[in-house]
């Protein structure tokens, strides 16, 4: 098998018409100037535009059952594990599409086609279930598209890759910036935190120009409800199939795909606490989505569009009346009573970009607080002008050139940018447990904030471990083999001390209640069916108690330090 | 809680009410066809030369003006005339809708609104808790005295402005007076059932300056869930029930009152949620910026917004997610999946009532009824389109009533009725609490209908004994549960259960 695919693979790179893809490629030699423009890329067929391919295309390298011995695949090895679509195989989202053909599925399409009065329908055939459930671009054609039946597949995440699937291999490849290898070839940037954050949000949390969009009909057909996300906990639980930066240890070409591919960056980005980074990143952009699906549905040109419910918080609605009310006694802020309000959840971590920004300088991080609290108060204010607001009110305070949205987008890129050891990740921690209660009015609000504590205090108790370096001259095989030593060193450390730091912070999350009663450990992976878990998780989500919460916020506090090494 | 009081005291009012033997001469008849046309007249603010009721001035006067021994203060027990005032100061709670204004409550909801005054001031609460004059609304209480407003809901809240009436309908002359002449003195009608349905709904449905929109639910108002029939047996009487019960027909021992005044109390209420449907739709007001601090709810008249969610069933968004869920195992009927289930609480009932009356079809597809329910469904209605739709209905629903007032209800016609109401409540029952609960409230008031037609009341026949047994079993699925404020319990079981009692009800009037 192995000698079958590598001979294929060669096949496709030598063939005539592979040939103008590969030679553009190779026109950067390993000395060549990063600045110098690539030819246009092609696939073997001609196409310049990216085209979506299947698994099948992934499978031959990024599969550990290859073994290691195989002479095409191992040099890369150094970069990346290659067992991606081992790990893949019991990766929840290599079930997306079956889903739509499940219970659930059927029962939804039975309700749906009712709703729409088209007795055909089918939840398989609808664009709006496809867009998630298998990443079908919008403007594509169901029955043309090679990738459906895989589900949400490494081509989902990492971009169609018709153009790139060839070069891809090469260290060369290394050299090219992100921005280039999306733009011209349509790879998609995941390992930078932002695009990373924006690509799973895309689904997670919605965007309307990709065609993703779980409408308030979904809901009511049975789609489960979208549960906050946080990016890096979510990532975890996947599980992940990649090694940060630092984890990698050393490669060939790293300086330069380190140059490349961190645009902006005045250190190292090996010396980031990655996870920490993203944790801080993703907190921002979570906000930044949500406004964007906001924005964007309240302008859609289709007339039922707006007000979608589903962009609403589902709680703000959804939950039995009280006698006497609690939600009365509590009032509604600076709101008017009986309004839909936006999720809060998406809210709950962004205060850790802004302290991020501003470090130690506590004056910096109130001006920037005030202005971010300003925006909000702005879009809450044309929210408040009626029930659901004003469209074109929240389009213009959400999307205008100084608007919220380019507001959180610059936060965001600054926080990339910026460095953060583990001075940050204290003050990310020290920010954390002093957030006030009306950051975790609702469940959701408060999961985010454990989970963003779960991850930033076990890296910061894991110091990372020492990789071998690449010595002067090396040969190929040395290089291959100072990477397999390497991988064994991430492997010894991954389940020893970082599974061990990882432990002790779930002990005490145990202990406290907080990973039972906010439901830490997600229905990840393929053995659990998340629509099996709603009774439980429902009655989770509405019997969550803010100052049960406080009380457990305050004591974390002054535990935290416990668990460090 | 209270609900349960109400339910229980209305389900006994209402029991009660029909086996009442008359002893005093009935001096009703029907109102002559003309009279009815003018009193309608009266109902919709106007004389019957066209003249505005508005401008013509008059003045609430008082209970001072009412209560004097000699005239309605007297000492009598329920139901004598001479000592209605007596009887509302003592019993009625009308007597306390000021003074509930100063209850935590209500001080919350002026808070949380931000209402620019507290509510005992606010024009807002005023216009039904305490109203000093006939509408349109001034919004001015300011020059009301403390003594005025502490009476509530008093006499001339329901039967006009009395400045320029009390004087003359002391007088010989008052009973020779025409309609038209006495609601030009400002007196509103309350024998004929449609203006007496109507007095009732101006609070308890609504209209422009007494809306209870979301935002006052939101606040802490307690929902308005009025139905004609089980409010009138609950209220006390202040006049004589066997009266009532020989304005419609001659055999007042037979008397088909409560089935005719539920018929009519249907179609009035729903003519009333659409007066104050359309007042919302054309007053909507999206300028009001409620975000600073310091800014003030205009306390003059509730803020219309659009969509208002007070048109939608409550519990169709109040309830918590749950899983497995037994809305989306029912399904969704004629709505989309998602879609807002409007006029759930008026409207469930009204083809039956309406298809009765062989004016119009109101079931059909292409109806102002459907095709209001449709556009209603939309999360963002479109309010040109239902201002027409709800006019329409509206003329159907007074049309209805018309013809309704001069028919002698038969024993068939009620248990026709009866069965309509129960084959309609079963499948309205799977959809929500609110039609299951106007299913029972509609069947208890037609029940007593048709007992009393047939001479059943004093002695339960075993048909009615039957049904009466049904009835209280669907009253216990209705109950909310301690500690909450809509059907936490109502699910998949109940709605079933109702449906078999209504099943069996229908059966036994087969």
């Amino acid at each position: 098998m192995p000698t079958y695919f590598r001979l294929m693979k060669r096949v496709i790179w030598t063939s005539a018409a592979g040939l103008s893809a590969i030679a553009a490629f190779q026109a950067f030699g390993p000395d060549a100037p990063m600045t110098r423009s690539v030819a246009v890329a092609q696939d073997e067929l001609g196409s310049t535009t990216p085209q979506f391919q299947g698994l099948r295309s992934c499978v031959p390298c990024h599969n550990e059952s290859l073994g290691e011995n195989n002479p095409f695949i191992t040099m890369s090895r150094e970069f990346c594990v290659l067992n991606e679509v081992s790990i893949f195989a019991n990766d929840k989202h290599r079930q997306a599409y079956d889903l739509l053909k499940g219970d659930l599925g059927l029962h939804m399409e039975k309700i749906l086609a009712h709703s729409k009065g088209d007795p055909k329908y089918k939840v398989t055939m609808d664009k709006q279930c496809l867009a998630c459930h298998a990443n079908l671009p919008p403007d594509s054609d169901i029955a043309e598209f090679k990738s459906l039946e895989f589900g949400v597949t490494c081509e989902s995440c990492h971009g169609p890759s018709s153009l790139w699937e060839g070069p891809h291999d090469d260290p060369r490849w290394r050299k090219i910036s992100a921005e280039e290898k999306e733009k011209k070839y349509g790879m998609i940037d995941v390992r930078n935190p932002v695009r990373r954050a924006q690509q799973c949000f895309s689904c997670h949390i919605g965007n309307v120009q990709e065609g993703k969009v779980v409408t308030h009909e979904m809901y009511a057909a049975g789609h489960p409800p979208l549960p906050g996300i946080e990016i890096e906990t979510f990532s975890q639980q996947m599980p992940t199939h990649w090694r940060t930066l630092h984890e990698k240890g050393e490669f060939k070409f790293r300086e330069d795909y380190i140059k490349s591919n961190f645009p902006g960056l005045e250190h190292s980005p090996l010396n980031d606490l990655a996870k920490t980074k993203s944790v801080i990143i993703g907190g921002t952009m979570a906000l930044r989505e949500t406004v964007n699906l906001f924005a964007s549905q309240a302008v859609a040109q289709d007339s039922q569009a707006w007000p979608e419910l589903a962009v609403f918080d589902c709680s703000a609605c959804h939950h039995d009346l009280a006698a006497p009310s609690w939600r009365q006694k509590r009032g509604y802020g600076k709101s008017l009573p009986g309004r839909p309000q936006m999720f809060s959840w998406p809210e709950a971590l962004v205060k850790l970009g802004i302290r991020q920004r501003a470090g130690d300088d506590d004056a910096a991080f109130q001006k920037d607080w005030d202005a971010y609290h300003g925006k909000m108060e702005e879009l809450r204010r044309v929210l408040d002008r009626r029930p659901f607001g004003d469209p074109k009110a929240i389009q213009a305070v959400a999307m205008g050139e100084d608007g919220l949205v380019a507001w959180l987008d610059q936060l965001a890129s600054d926080v990339f940018v910026s460095p953060v050891g583990k001075e940050d990740a204290g003050r990310t921690l020290k920010t954390l447990v002093s957030l006030p209660p009306e950051t975790y009015p609702d469940f959701h609000s408060a999961r985010q904030l454990v989970w963003a504590i779960r991850t930033v205090l076990s890296e910061v108790n894991t110091d990372m471990p020492e990789f071998a370096p690449a010595s002067d001259g090396e040969s190929e095989k040395e290089a291959i083999d100072r990477a397999l030593a390497n991988l064994k060193v991430y492997n010894n450390w991954n389940e020893g001390d970082r599974a061990a730091a990882a432990k002790k912070v779930n002990e005490l999350l145990t202990q406290l209640e907080l990973a039972e009663k906010l439901r830490l450990d997600l229905p990840a992976g393929d053995k659990y069916v998340i629509a099996e878990q709603l009774p439980e998780s429902l009655k989770a989500i509405g019997g969550y108690d803010p100052e049960w919460f406080r009380g457990q916020l305050a004591e974390l506090a002054k535990t935290m330090d416990s668990v460090s090494n | 809680m209270h609900w349960k009081l109400t339910f229980r005291v209305l389900f006994t009012a209402t029991a009660i009410a029909g086996v009442v033997v008359s002893t005093r001469t009935s001096s009703g008849v029907e109102p002559a066809e003309a009279n009815r046309v003018a009193l309608r007249s009266v109902a919709e603010g106007a004389t019957a030369d066209g003249t505005s009721l508005a401008n013509l001035g008059h003045k609430f006067v008082g209970v001072g003006g009412c209560s004097a021994a000699n005239c309605h203060g007297g000492d009598g027990t329920k139901g004598t005339v001479g000592s209605e005032y007596s009887i509302w100061i003592q019993d009625d709670k009308h007597a306390e809708a000021y003074s509930v204004l100063y209850n935590e409550t209500s001080q919350r909801m002026a808070k949380l609104l931000r209402l620019d005054k507290p509510a005992h001031q606010a024009a807002l609460c005023l216009n039904c808790h305490a109203p000093q004059n006939d509408p349109p609304f001034s919004g001015d209480h300011a020059h009301a005295s403390l003594s005025a407003l502490l009476d509530g809901v008093s006499c001339e809240a329901c039967h006009g402005a009395a400045s320029d009436w009390l004087g003359p309908h002391v007088r010989h002359d008052w009973a020779k007076k025409s309609p038209e002449e006495k609601a030009a003195l400002g007196f509103r009608e309350t024998k004929n059932l449609w203006n007496r349905s109507k007095v009732c709904a101006d609070c308890h449905v609504g209209e422009a300056g007494r809306d209870v929109n979301h935002d006052l639910y939101a606040a802490g108002h307690p929902r308005l869930f009025f139905e004609m029939s089980a409010f009138h047996a609950n209220m006390p009487a202040h006049w004589d029930r066997n009266d009532d019960r020989g304005r419609t027909g001659p055999d007042r021992d037979k008397s088909s009152f409560e089935a005719k005044l539920w018929a009519i109390g249907q179609l009035a209420s729903a003519e009333a949620a659409l007066d104050l449907l359309v007042h919302r739709a054309e007053n909507t007001r999206d300028d009001l910026v409620l975000r600073d601090q310091d800014a003030k709810y205009p306390s003059g008249e509730t803020v219309a917004v659009w969509p208002e969610f007070a048109e939608t069933g409550c519990f169709a968004c109040h309830h918590n997610l749950d899983s497995p869920s037994w809305r989306q195992k029912r399904g969704y009927a004629s709505r989309n999946a998602g879609g807002y289930p409007w006029g759930t609480w008026l409207f469930p009932i009204l083809p039956t009532v309406v298809n009765s009356s062989g004016t119009s079809d109101l079931a059909s597809a292409d109806s102002p009824l459907s095709k209001l329910t449709r556009e209603m469904a939309r999360p963002y209605p479109n309010r040109k389109a239902l201002v027409s739709n709800a006019r329409d209905l509206q003329a159907i629903l007074t049309k209805s009533a018309t013809s309704l007032d001069s028919q002698q209800l038969t024993a068939d016609q009620i248990a026709g009725w009866m069965k309509g109401v129960s084959a309609v409540g079963t499948s309205a029952s799977q959809q929500s609490w609110d039609g299951a609960t106007q299913s029972w409230l509609s069947l208890t008031a037609i029940h007593q209908g048709l007992s009393d037609v047939s001479g059943t009341s004093v002695q339960p026949s075993e048909k009615s004994q039957q049904i009466n047994a049904s009835l209280e079993k669907i009253r216990t699925h209705l109950e909310f549960s301690e500690g909450f404020d809509s059907p936490e319990n109502f699910s998949a079981d109940p709605a079933t259960a109702i449906s078999a009692e209504l099943q069996k009800i229908h059966d036994v009037l087969e």
